[in-house]
């Protein structure tokens, strides 16, 4: 088998296409690099390895990671920070109510810095950089925005209701279920895909 | 010893820095004067995973020859990580030694 007909046949075994097409690229750079070094013509299968297991190692190391504790740390984190969100809206905005500064810029610098505060406080308890690095700054990025953001309007109509704190625990603890489950949904559904794919391969 | 092909990627790239995949064979092959060699296509897997939990990061540019490859690089975890696996790595080695050199009673 020549060198590229091996290369084409191992990329074709890599499930996801743009991981394929990226794998393709370096090992046809990989084996142009060599054969300048060694022209003499090689059996590709013994420089690079068997073919079938080596798009099964591609598979597995660029397939989404089902990763339990890290759903559990998000809620960690939703958690604490909605919970310091609430105590910051309850005990220091309510309270500037009767105040001269109700409405004045200053009092929306107020009320935004507290859950950013909240949320940056929580975040450094919560995660470490290298789990961040692991999950890509983009991903998690886009991952914290998104439940914070379901957060924000459900939050601020429990404020505005005025509810004591144990009926604003119980339907926080309630909602939260929400995208906590929606997370571990989306996991799974993209572990699973990956691996559909994967056997249909 | 599980994990021993990452450890020696990851200390090629500490110790030469930024390198695409065939340099950093070369790097390996040079380093262990030849005695650690491992089928090549298999340095990208261990590379994407790597890549995936954070340890490097990787990026498409030109090299000294103008030839366009795709450079791996260390992160601050695959620091991190590097020296974590080196210290379990060389009490292993300890460990072993003890055993393999304990003369008969």
């Amino acid at each position: 088998m020549s060198p590229n007909d091996y290369i084409d046949r191992v990329a074709d075994g890599v499930a996801d296409e743009a991981w394929r097409a990226r794998f393709r690229e370096e090992l046809k750079e990989h084996h142009e690099d060599r054969t300048e070094r060694h022209p003499q013509p090689e059996d590709p299968e013994r420089v690079f390895g068997e073919g079938k297991s080596l798009a099964r190692q591609v598979n597995e190391a660029v397939t989404p990671a089902f990763r339990p504790m890290r759903l559990l740390k998000s809620f960690a984190y939703f958690a604490g920070t909605m919970l310091l969100t609430g105590f910051w809206f309850r005990e220091v905005v309510v309270g500037f109510d009767e105040t001269p500064m109700e409405g004045s810029a200053w009092m929306t610098v107020i009320m935004f810095s507290g859950p950013i505060a909240a949320a940056a406080l929580c975040h450094r308890l919560v995660f470490s950089s290298a789990e961040v690095a692991s999950e890509g700054w983009k991903g998690h990025a886009s991952r914290t925005a998104f439940f914070y953001a379901a957060w924000i309007p459900i939050f601020l109509a429990m404020t505005m209701r005025d509810l004591d704190w144990a009926s604003m625990l119980e339907v926080f603890l309630l909602l939260f279920m929400v995208p906590f489950c929606a997370g571990v949904l989306i996991d799974a559904f993209r572990w699973f895909l990956s691996m559909t794919k994967r056997t249909a391969r | 010893m599980k994990g021993l092909a990452d450890l020696v990627v990851l200390r090629a790239l500490d110790r030469h820095g930024e390198s695409y995949g065939y340099g950093l064979i070369e790097r390996i092959g040079e380093d262990s004067q030849d005695l650690f060699a491992f089928q090549e296509g298999t340095l990208y897997p261990l590379l994407y995973r790597l890549e995936r939990d954070g340890f490097v990061s990787s990026r498409r540019k030109a090299g000294s020859s103008g030839k366009e490859r795709r450079y791996y690089r260390l992160t601050e975890a695959g620091r991190k990580r590097l020296a974590e696996r080196t210290q379990e790595y060389r009490g292993f080695l300890k460990g072993m030694s003890l055993i393999l050199d304990r003369t008969s009673a």
